[in-house]
């Protein structure tokens, strides 16, 4: 009994925590209300290296979260675009890419690991990296 | 010395087989018992100089002598040379390059670079004397490239370098005789700009043995990390404070934001290539705390400066000063044209990516042998040894500010299309632009030229500022990084003619630069950079600003007919002589005539219109075939007019001075024709606002 509290005061802490997060940097959906009560934890994605004219299509749980053409990487830092969203605790995280059909999709855990690296490698397959900490730049 | 290439003398092509053996050679016979060849330790970083032990004489005590690598100038006839010789001192290269400069009148004007990838090394007791086959931005007709050196007593002043060309059959060319300049091979100016939001300290130096690495401790400050590499940066007096409003409302700065606060504080910031370059250290930038520096600088010319931000770097722990030290380096090694390490692949031509290297140009994070933790306890703070030599060797267009695009740099066999003025006293100015910065494919580009002075006292010159005289040439640099010359279709020949211009009198012209002898020079689409250079009365060349123009790819089926109906050689030849009757263009006729049957409401068919116009208003003489007599096609001025009238809408494609001339054109054939009063309107029409200006100043 003593264990199933702790994990449960554990599981809210956190939830609070990334609430928090969410709120502090303005992101979309950061309403504490509505995301207590559709239990969403906020989600960065980003991406990464090999775009280059490209459009690019994200969907979360089935639900088109990202689209958008010409997307090219910025070889300085090696990073073509970002963006905040919200999901639930492990989203289904689908990624298609044209030209050239690559398709990817990744189950992540929205609190352990909530930044999504999305890369398109030289042989042009897809890569989705889930990350625990902020992904740096320079 | 020849004009063309600064490895060539004036005697060596006349005497090609009689020459006579130079010293370097007679050195290089010379018995070489002392001849050692250097060679790079990489453990320690530094050459040793295997010398063979004398074994009857005793070794006398070693007198120390000094190094020869470094910097050298030399100039001869109408060349500069900058020559970097890396043999010794720190981690070298074993490499030889250089960059010549060409002084004409009151210009100097860079030509071209050349390296030595593998030269040999001799070292006697006297001389180091390097050689070896060189790879050059031009066709060099002498590439054999010998480099000797005194070698002098520590006590003494460095000693010159006699550079020596040779050609294949080693008969010698040009020479130069180069005085030591610096121990570092190339110098920058580094002016470092802070934004007033940031109120942590902006980081100062490093001691590396503050925390475990790869390398032995030392203090590190931004400027002596690159004299490590042979950089010399210079700390320049321009510090400044960027009132942070100029980042906007947000106060996070936008790439956009960050190029134009460097053009207002970069006191050096000149938008051409130039050995200087900007950091801006900030606070926030709109990608959020995760970026912490950027190369912004990525319009017109690029890599003019950088910036870092302190949201995410701040702090004074050994980690914190850690990381400003090496993201500045790296967002600066990115200002020379550095790609990361694992993008070198990504450069053009390609490199090789290079992933695990313990560079500055890594991500820590990115480190495939223990992430951040494992490459900081092997990083030696350098920059690796291909990086190395880039920074000390890289043809100069591909590693100065504002030359070559970024990662467009490795390329070691390119003309030199951004051979920048380093030293203009011509007294002129020279501009080119686009009727527009991007062109469907197919559609006739047209440049505008305009000279003026910049001497208050006014300037003579020759007027020919359109390429068909070959008095102002064109250089085109396609997508694919070719440079090539534009030729007219036809060589004019011209009469001398001079006039004086000032103040508000300038010259200007446009050009159909889409075809000549070259065939077509805008058949693929991409990005193209080109440029004009005048050659003016006293010998100097002028050379315009680069401009960027985009030929775009046709998107639906009938961008793709008109583009296959634009194009073509007949085409081509039809659109520079601005039409012809000739039979041998008749199927480029035809193709125009397609273009204003199928899609006369596209903006491309004026230029139909303005060539087919142009040719229905002049009479045109045929030799028919066989014979000796002429037809005569009269005059069409009503088709001309038709045509040509046409085009006076303000969405016109065609530019306004190719308008304005064929408005003009048609009323000279209106009046021939008896129309007056036609050609009246017509020449109201084909006077623009500025050609008063140009016609006093052609009328001189």
């Amino acid at each position: 009994m003593i264990h199933v509290m702790a994990r449960s005061f554990r599981a809210s802490v956190l939830l609070l925590a990334w609430l928090g997060w969410s709120c502090s940097r303005g992101q979309p959906g950061g309403d504490r209300g509505a995301a207590v009560e559709q239990a969403m934890y906020p989600l960065h994605i980003a991406l990464h290296d090999g775009f280059q004219n490209h459009s690019v299509t994200v969907l979360i749980d089935g639900r088109q979260v990202y689209r958008k053409a010409s997307v090219s990487t910025d070889l300085t830092i090696s990073r073509a675009d970002a963006f905040d969203t919200q999901a639930e605790a492990t989203p289904h995280i689908e990624v298609a890419v044209e030209p050239g059909g690559a398709r990817a999709a990744i189950d992540v855990k929205a609190v352990e690991t909530p930044f999504v690296a999305i890369e398109l490698s030289r042989d042009g397959k897809l890569l989705l990296r889930p990350s625990k900490t902020e992904f740096l730049y320079q | 010395m020849n004009l063309q290439d600064p490895t060539t003398s004036e005697l060596s092509g006349a005497y090609a087989d009689l020459t006579e053996m130079s010293v370097e050679d007679a050195v290089a016979l010379e018995v070489s018992e002392m001849e050692a060849i250097i060679a790079a330790d990489p453990s320690s970083g530094r050459a040793e100089i295997a010398i063979p032990a004398a074994p009857v004489i005793p070794a006398p005590l070693p007198i120390a002598k000094r190094a020869v690598s470094g910097r050298y100038n030399g100039t001869s006839g109408g060349w500069q040379v900058e020559l970097r010789v890396d043999v010794d001192r720190v981690r070298p290269m074993r490499k030889l390059s250089g960059d010549f400069y060409s002084v004409s009148g009151g210009t100097t004007t860079y030509f071209g670079s050349f390296l030595v990838k593998n030269p040999t090394v001799s070292v006697t007791a006297t001389h180091v004397t390097i050689r070896g086959l060189g790879e050059f931005t031009w066709g060099a007709g002498f590439p054999v490239i010998n480099v000797t050196i005194q070698r002098r007593l520590i006590s003494q002043p460095q000693a010159p370098a006699a550079l020596q060309f040779f050609n294949q059959i080693n008969s010698p060319g040009a020479s130069y005789n180069c005085g030591f300049d610096s121990t570092h091979f190339r110098t920058v100016r580094l002016e470092i700009d802070r934004a007033s939001d940031v109120t942590s300290p902006v980081f100062s130096s490093y001691n590396t043995g503050a925390l475990p690495s790869g390398g032995p401790a030392r203090n590190l400050t931004i400027t002596s990390a690159f004299a490590q590499a042979g950089i010399q940066m210079v700390p320049t007096s321009g510090a400044d404070v960027i009132n942070i409003g100029e980042a906007g409302s947000g106060a996070t700065w936008s790439n956009a934001e960050l190029h134009r606060s460097m053009q207002r504080h970069f006191l050096l910031f000149r938008n051409v290539p130039q050995w200087v370059v900007w950091t801006a250290v900030c606070q926030n930038h709109e990608f959020g705390s995760g970026l912490l520096g950027i190369m912004f600088d990525q319009l017109g010319p690029q890599r003019q400066g950088c910036a870092v931000f302190y949201r995410g770097l701040a702090g004074s722990t050994a980690e914190a000063l850690r990381l400003q030290l090496q993201t500045t380096v790296h967002e600066l090694g990115h200002c020379f044209n550095l790609l990361h390490s694992w993008q070198k692949a990504l450069a053009t031509p390609p490199g090789v990516d290079r992933p695990a290297s313990l560079s500055w140009m890594n991500y820590p994070w990115r480190y495939p042998v223990g992430g951040a933790a494992g490459f900081w306890a092997r990083f030696p703070f350098q920059f690796d040894d291909t990086e190395l030599v880039h920074l000390r060797h890289a043809f100069r267009n591909n590693i100065i500010m504002g030359g070559n695009p970024f990662t467009v740099g490795a390329g070691m066999v390119n003309p030199e299309i951004m051979g920048d003025t380093v030293f203009d006293e011509s007294g002129l100015q020279l501009a080119i632009s686009g009727a527009n910065n991007s062109f469907a494919l197919g559609e006739p580009v047209v440049v505008k030229l305009t000279l003026d002075s910049t001497d208050r006292r006014g300037k003579r010159v020759h007027p020919y500022l359109h390429p068909n005289t070959t008095l102002t040439n064109i250089v085109i640099a396609k997508p694919n990084g070719v440079v090539v010359a534009y030729e007219p279709f036809m060589d004019h020949l011209v009469g001398p003619q001079e006039q004086e211009i000032a103040g508000d009198y300038k010259i200007e012209d446009s050009a159909y630069i889409g075809y000549g002898k070259g065939g077509l020079y805008f058949d693929q689409p991409g990005n193209y950079q080109i440029r004009a250079i005048y050659h003016a009365l006293d010998g100097s060349r002028v050379l315009s600003n680069v401009i960027n123009m985009r030929v775009r790819y046709p998107v639906t089926a009938k961008d793709e007919e008109l583009a296959d109906l634009l194009m073509g050689q007949e085409q081509g030849a039809l659109f520079y002589l601005l039409g012809s009757d000739a039979d041998s263009l008749r199927r480029g006729n035809d193709a125009f005539d397609k273009v204003l049957e199928k899609y006369g409401d596209s903006p491309l068919a004026d230029y139909v219109r303005l060539v087919k116009g142009t040719n229905a208003g002049r009479a045109f003489k045929t030799i028919v075939e066989g014979t000796n007599q002429i037809d005569l096609r009269k005059s069409d001025v009503a088709e001309a007019k038709r045509l040509i009238g046409a085009l006076n809408t303000p969405a016109c494609r065609v530019d306004e001075i190719s308008r304005a001339q064929s408005m003009q054109r048609l009323a000279i054939a209106q009046r021939s024709a008896g129309d007056e009063k036609g050609a009246a309107e017509s020449m109201r029409l084909g006077t623009r606002a500025n050609e008063p200006v140009k016609a006093k100043a052609m009328a001189k």
